[in-house]
């Protein structure tokens, strides 16, 4: 038993965890609190990160704009080709989700306005398939982007039990303390549907679940894997 | 409603008389009976009859038509229901000179100006004389059906309604005239405005029965099949859309669109495949396309029925979109969503379907316009497809673009090329056969490395080596793992470290694996989060689970987390082994360092745990634990205890 002892006493020493990918930030603990007083000691170091961020893009004359015409397939890669002379970056560019993650705009951060003006002009000739409106930095702050680590899984039957997930997944390298399901109720029909978020190390991963993963049996019931961006 | 329907039905089988002459007088036929040559003086003598009237053509000659004032009379012809209360404000001399003056070719040039000003009051009133009036031959003017299908338009445009169109179309008779197809177009138009499916589709009956001149032609098509979608009678409409196109008839583009989205909402995509197909097959439907979003969404609906014709055509339209897009002035660029051919690219390979491969492929090369190669998950997607189809050569071709692409983003490489995960459907069709596939894929690597180009590629070869480990053939793996230096000239990475130890570690070769773990620290290879997994695994295979942890622990220390899979198999080799001081310790291991994460891995048979996600409270090891040892095992119990995070 001293072995024990010795051996929790060890552990229990401060050690810094490096995670080997990032968590998003409704995982991590504590939450965000944004403040502009620099002296925080007792903040973790990450939400310092963020209100560096925050005021470096004060400062930096960000422009911000919806898009709207994405569909469900849509990637940031081409988005980014579709406004080819605003150089965005993947980092600048997060989509807003509805309840049941389908995804209904594009929050673009431009870097200047006149990048914001050369996307309207590109725009403008794709009158008929999308539309940038103009908008504020709250509005970008409050989307969180997934960064398409994150799948969602459609059409598992109420009656899935976390071993069931675990084994239509098998294979894949996924986060398993990440799988959280939500209920959502279509309108005009008494029937919830589930949807399941899991999380992936990487994009490569989540994408790699997706295509081998898309449309195989749960418990009798097709599945649907769709990456979240 | 149904009155008037009733009407009109019985109005339409009017028109199926036959032109008769009209006769004045009738004879009758003479008695062909014998008679007896007895000589009597006849009785009864037969009057040669006149010759019929030569009048026709106009019925105006069963009224008192050589008054002068014929026309002046105020019964008009046909009944106009509309009250023509504008008689009175035209001029009536005016009509009167017009009517008297103008020829039919005149009268048909004095209309076309009449039209253009969209007067049609004023064409109706002028015919109505015109055709009362005489000639300068003093015959009554005889309409041609032109001039009389332009008095239908023009009561068609004031507004009369199917019935009243149907009463005038009667009357072309009177006029010795056969309706044309133009003539039952407008009485088409106007049923389609009054939405009469019934009517419209006995009227096209009729005209598919009636002479060649009142054939339906592609507009008369056009509006009983639109009508029939715009009320919903989806399965009508399909029957009229098959019966067009198999007489040869064109299809509108609105029609085609409507027929598109009906049957998608019907979920008949089948029917809509064959739609297609038949489409393509005639020249003049070739080129009907529906919109840029109608054809996402087509994609879309076709991707989650795994139908993999449906998707074809839809990308084949997305394709002619883009090119009618680049040939216009100024060009219009459109590309299609990388995410829809990954998707795509999947589907293909779940259905087996190569046409869907290459077509997805090469409108995913003409989006990107060489601006920007395909990003990582579209070459997975191609992959993972062309694995599936079994066609191995091009699989590791599309290996090849991948690594010529994508080989030198360094942080991502890992990921990108590891054959546990991403190049893992090469793997499994790698071995489809046995070790006669993965022979047959070492030799061609052999020769291409030989080739001029040479090809050498380390992933290629890890694939290789992970199949040969999956068919536990140790001696294959091994050669493949050593050829990559002495054959190849090239440096094994992680993932040839890691498949080599999944093999030795699945056939027990527990001491070969750690050789081959310290082989790889001692080159100053890096061990990932894979290579303790593996290394784990194997001692667990040779149900060490004290060496299976230690292993476990120097991966945390290392800074990776391990998985869940993991904890859970060193867990059961516990259980296993009685072992519950051990179990409880990698436990206790895993809680001190992630309690979020392993929260439900707390349940030994009676042991639970709960509370697991309070931060801030004190360390506290529960006594239990303290004081348990191996003997003391059944009925265990241990308070929650809330761990720091």
């Amino acid at each position: 038993m001293n072995l024990l002892r010795n051996a929790i006493k060890s552990h229990v020493s401060v050690r810094t965890i490096k995670p080997t990918h990032a968590l998003p930030s409704f995982f991590r603990e504590p939450p965000r609190r944004f403040s502009t007083e620099p002296n925080q000691q007792q903040q973790p170091p990450v939400a310092e990160a963020s209100v560096d961020q925050f005021l470096d893009s004060a400062s930096k004359g960000f422009a911000y704009g919806k898009l709207f015409g994405a569909t469900k397939y849509t990637m940031k890669s081409d988005i980014i080709s579709l406004l080819e002379g605003c150089n965005l970056t993947p980092d600048d560019i997060k989509f807003s989700y509805n309840r049941n993650f389908f995804p209904v705009a594009m929050m673009l951060r431009f870097p200047s306005p006149a990048a914001f003006s050369n996307a309207t002009r590109t725009i403008r000739r794709f009158d008929q398939l999308y539309r940038l409106d103009r908008v504020d930095a709250s509005d970008w702050d409050i989307v969180t982007p997934y960064n398409g680590k994150t799948v969602v899984l459609q059409g598992l039957p109420r009656s899935a039990a976390f071993e069931d997930i675990e084994r239509f997944l098998s294979g894949c390298d996924y986060d398993s303390s990440s799988v959280q399901t939500f209920t959502s109720t279509r309108t005009g029909s008494t029937n919830g549907f589930r949807l399941t978020t899991v999380q992936f190390p990487s994009h490569i991963q989540a994408m790699n679940a997706c295509i081998s993963k898309n449309r195989k049996l749960c418990l009798n019931n097709q599945v649907s894997v769709r990456v979240l961006y | 409603m149904m009155a008037s329907q009733m009407a009109i039905l019985t109005r339409t089988r009017m028109l199926v008389r036959v032109n008769q002459i009209k006769c004045i007088s009738t004879f009758s036929a003479l008695s062909q009976e014998p008679q007896l040559a007895e000589p009597t003086h006849v009785t009864d003598t037969q009057t040669t009859p006149l010759p019929p009237n030569p009048a026709s053509g106009s019925p105006l000659y069963h009224e008192n038509w050589r008054n002068p004032n014929a026309s002046q009379n105020s019964a008009s012809l046909a009944q106009s229901l509309v009250p023509l209360g504008l008689l009175s404000q035209s001029p009536a001399h005016r009509i009167q000179y017009l009517s008297h003056s103008l020829d039919a070719p005149a009268l048909m040039n004095h209309f076309a100006d009449l039209m253009t000003q969209q007067r049609w009051t004023d064409i109706k009133e002028l015919f109505e004389f015109w055709v009362r009036s005489l000639d300068k031959n003093g015959k009554p003017n005889k309409p041609d059906v032109n001039l009389y299908n332009l008095y239908l338009r023009a009561n068609f445009m004031i507004g009369a309604t199917a019935g009243d169109l149907l009463d005038f179309v009667a009357q072309m008779d009177d006029f010795a005239l056969v309706p044309n197809t133009a003539s039952f177009n407008l009485v088409l138009k106007a049923m389609r405005q009054a939405k009469e499916t019934v009517a419209s589709e006995k009227l096209l009956e009729r005209m598919l029965q009636g002479g060649k001149e009142s054939l339906p032609n592609d507009e008369s098509y056009d509006l009983v099949i639109g009508l029939l979608f715009e009320m919903q009678q989806i399965e009508a409409a399909l029957k009229r859309i098959d019966m067009a196109l198999e007489s040869g008839y064109k299809l509108s583009l609105k029609v085609f669109t409507e027929c598109v989205a009906s049957c998608i909402k019907q979920g008949r995509l089948d029917t809509l495949v064959t739609l297609i197909e038949r489409c393509k097959k005639t020249d003049q439907n070739r080129a009907l396309y529906p919109n840029w979003s109608l054809c996402n969404y087509l994609a879309e609906v076709a991707m989650q029925a795994d139908n993999s014709k449906l998707l074809f055509y839809a990308l084949e339209f997305m394709a002619k979109w883009i090119a009618r897009g680049e040939n216009a002035r100024p060009p219009f660029l459109l590309s299609v969503d990388e995410g829809l051919i990954v998707s795509a690219l999947a589907t293909a390979g779940r259905t087996y379907s190569s046409n869907l491969l290459d077509a997805s492929w090469a409108i995913l090369r003409r989006s990107l316009r060489q601006k920007k190669v395909p990003s990582p998950e579209s070459f997975l997607g191609k992959i993972y497809a062309l694995a599936s189809l079994g066609n191995l050569q091009k699989a590791f071709g599309a290996l090849h673009e991948f690594e010529t692409a994508h080989g030198s983003s360094i942080d991502e490489a890992e990921d990108m090329f590891s054959p546990f995960t991403s190049l893992y459907p090469l793997v499994v069709a790698s071995s489809k056969k046995g070790f006669e596939t993965l022979d047959s894929v070492y030799y061609q690597l052999e020769n291409l490395s030989r080739a001029d180009p040479p090809y050498k590629s380390v992933a290629a070869l890890n694939c290789i080596i992970l199949g040969c480990g999956n068919i536990w053939d140790i001696e294959r793996t091994y050669q493949t793992f050593d050829a990559i230096s002495s054959s190849f000239g090239l440096t094994p990475n992680i993932h040839s470290y890691n498949a080599l130890i999944y093999a030795f570690g699945k056939l027990k070769k527990t001491f070969e694996a750690s050789r081959v773990f310290e082989h790889m620290l001692s080159l100053g290879v890096k061990p990932n989060a894979k290579s303790y997994s593996l290394l784990a695994d194997a001692h667990l295979i040779n149900r060490d689970q004290k060496a299976a942890l230690s292993a476990i622990d120097e991966m945390v220390t290392a800074g990776y987390i391990p998985s869940k899979e993991t904890l859970k198999k060193i867990r059961r080799r516990c259980i296993r082994e009685m072992d519950y001081e051990w179990a409880c310790f990698s436990i206790l291991i895993m809680a001190l360092n992630m309690p979020h994460r392993f929260s439900d891995l707390f349940y030994i048979g009676n042991i639970k745990s709960d509370d697991w996600h309070s931060p801030g409270s004190a360390v506290a090891v529960p006594m239990n634990l303290m004081t348990m040892d191996a003997t003391n095992v059944p009925e265990l119990t241990v308070e929650a205890a809330p761990f720091i995070s």
